[in-house]
């Protein structure tokens, strides 16, 4: 499982937004408990305190909460979060590098705009 | 009651060749540390000393306040796993697996019985073979029981996945931090071998020619370092004013390894003609050490 | 130090083990022998045997031992104290074999030699430790230059019978103090080369 990590950011970044995926693909619900710090480390062979490191931010973010003595639990409203989260960061991480590979491959404006479309349409 | 291994103004000398050059290093309770150095920096003989093995000629060690030298008290706190020798003075290591392990369960106090078997039977080691004729997979796999099952406070590995295939040694980081995970004990592991360790050190030394060439945190330490590529000129003008550790050319391309804060950082990476991928634990390693020669 | 007793009477034991076996088949030839003072012939094996095999213990606790117990916290204080232990027990079982061979040997000559020679074990293990191959060296140039003088001297006193003389080489009372003495500083100077070496 450690082959899932990359190493292009901080582990603890990785576990976070690994946590936030399973949380808007559903695979943990609002209210729900997720894997505990130990788990993660076991699973991805990682130090439980990276691990660890990469809950808190979520707990510092409002999307996980913790149970003293039981475990930590996705927020109600986590699913929101994320995406808001996620939409505001989504210019820098997503569409800059689109339009700056455009440029490279010499797409002008209104192929590209074809290609989000036929994307979209696909989905 | 956690305690701190720690060493101020370390100097070793053998003879007339100084090995440890002012070694100033504090390991804090419950984590755990991964000492790196090429072979030849003087791991061994920093952890002989951190130890009481050997004897520091200068500065000094103390556990918990306490001086570490010939103190009883401090020393059964501590495991320190080295690799053993198959030959003695007498001739070879005649002792067998088992009087090691019984050694171990009379000097660590908190010696863990049963949690030893456990380990002998996932080995697969046989107790009654003797050091001399155990192959070098063997010999470390008996050192990491000795190691896990002490129990101690400190528990000090010394190159422990020397001679372990890769599958054995997944099986050993695996170990580690199921223990870990269990005791929150410190533990100081020494390797030259990082790719694969990288992930379980939630602290890192780098130790190069007796001296400690970084200390910190792992995530924070690598996180200051990036690859930055593309043409040479857009490279250049990217990395200006930067602390440049490597570089690499390649007919009109060039990469570079450099050391920057994270604003610089952002400031390469909106500027999209470059461009700039991370580094890991190894490859900082691998930038630093050059850097110092070069 | 309780550590280390219990180690050290183990690591005692087990050395022990490996030895009597060799030393019932010599004890067994010796009763083999037809003469008629067998029995005091093969008493008087038993002496030396556990006499020469005594005397190594203490250098090879100081080498084998080394490499069970410093690692794993062991202090030289106590792996020193240790070894005072081993001399200890080696003297006792030495003079109880002397009582049960019958022998007309006084105690005291008996502690005496038995005391000298096991420090002189004990120092060529803390040579051997402090300097490696060159520890044996030093050791036989001393051994030879005192071991030289010594035999010059018995020779000249008439004292050197083969079976009795290796176990007991100071008989008179002179000697016994010299062997007492000699052991004693032997002692110290093994604490001296010991206290700071690197293990």
């Amino acid at each position: 499982m450690n082959g899932v990590l990359n190493e292009q950011t901080s582990i603890y970044l990785q576990i976070a937004q690994m946590i936030e995926n399973d949380i808007l693909r559903g695979i943990y619900l609002e209210e729900e408990q997720v894997p505990s710090t130990n788990e993660l480390a076991r699973v991805f062979r990682i130090n439980p305190a990276t691990a660890a490191k990469g809950v808190n931010l979520l707990v510092d973010e409002a999307i996980l909460y913790k149970k003293r003595g039981i475990g930590m639990f996705v927020s109600t409203g986590a699913v929101v979060a994320i995406r808001q989260k996620r939409k505001a960061a989504f210019y820098q991480d997503f569409v800059k590098t689109l339009v700056s590979e455009a440029t490279n491959l010499e797409i002008d404006k209104n192929e590209l705009l074809e290609m989000i479309q036929k994307a979209q349409n696909e989905q | 009651m956690e305690k701190t291994l720690k060493a101020s103004g370390l100097v070793k000398t053998y003879g007339k060749k100084e090995v440890l050059h002012g070694i100033d290093i504090e390991f804090r309770p419950g984590c755990i540390y991964g000492l790196v150095g090429r072979n030849g920096a003087g791991k061994t003989t920093l952890l002989s000393c951190l130890t009481a093995q050997a004897r520091i000629t200068e500065g000094e060690v103390t556990y918990g306040g306490e001086t570490v030298w010939e103190n009883t008290k401090a020393l059964s706190e501590i495991c320190f796993a080295r690799e053993m020798s198959q030959v003695l003075f007498s001739g070879p290591n005649t002792y067998k697996v088992k009087d090691y392990l019984y050694a171990a369960k009379v000097f660590y106090p908190h010696w863990d019985e049963q949690y030893a078997k456990r380990l002998v039977e996932l080995f697969g080691l046989d107790v009654k073979k003797r050091i001399s004729n155990l192959s070098k997979g063997m010999l470390s796999m008996v050192t990491i029981v000795l190691a896990l099952a002490s129990k101690a406070p400190v528990t000090i590995l010394d190159e422990p996945v020397a001679g372990l295939d890769v599958v054995a040694r997944e099986q050993f980081y695996k170990l580690l931090l199921e223990d870990y995970a269990e005791t929150q004990r410190t533990f100081i592991v020494s390797t030259h071998i990082l790719d694969e360790a990288a992930t379980v050190f939630e602290e890192v030394v780098f130790l190069d020619d007796g001296k400690i060439l970084e200390q910190g945190n792992t995530d924070e330490l690598i996180s200051q370092f990036h690859y930055i590529s593309g043409k040479t000129e857009d490279v250049d003008k990217a990395v200006e004013g930067m602390q440049v550790l490597l570089q690499e050319v390649a007919g009109r391309s060039k990469a570079v390894a450099v050391r920057c804060d994270e604003t610089s950082l952002q400031q390469v990476q909106q500027n999209h003609t470059v461009d700039v991928s991370g580094m890991n634990l190894q490859k900082v390693f691998i930038a630093l050490t050059n850097s110092k020669e070069g | 130090m309780k550590a280390n007793m219990r180690f050290g009477i183990w690591w005692f034991v087990r050395n022990m083990k490996i030895l009597v076996p060799l030393f019932l088949v010599g004890l067994v030839v010796m009763l083999l022998n037809n003469s008629e003072h067998r029995i005091q012939i093969s008493l008087d094996f038993l002496v030396t045997m556990c006499s020469v095999i005594g005397y190594l213990f203490p250098a090879s606790w100081f080498l084998e031992g080394k490499h069970l117990t410093f690692s794993m916290g062991n202090t030289r204080k106590n792996f020193f104290l240790q070894s005072q232990i081993h001399k200890l027990i080696v003297i006792l079982v030495v003079v109880f074999f002397n009582f049960i061979a019958n022998s007309n040997l006084s105690l005291f000559s008996t502690v005496s030699s038995v005391l000298f020679l096991t420090c002189s074990s004990e120092t060529i293990g803390v040579l051997c430790l402090r300097f490696g191959k060159y520890g044996l060296i030093i050791f036989t140039i001393i051994a030879g230059i005192v071991g030289g003088v010594c035999g010059f001297l018995m020779v000249g006193e008439g004292l050197l019978d083969i079976t009795v003389s290796l176990v007991n080489i100071f008989q008179g009372s002179i000697q016994v103090i010299f062997g007492i003495a000699a052991g004693l500083v032997l002692t110290a100077i093994n604490w001296l080369l010991f206290r700071k070496i690197d293990v």
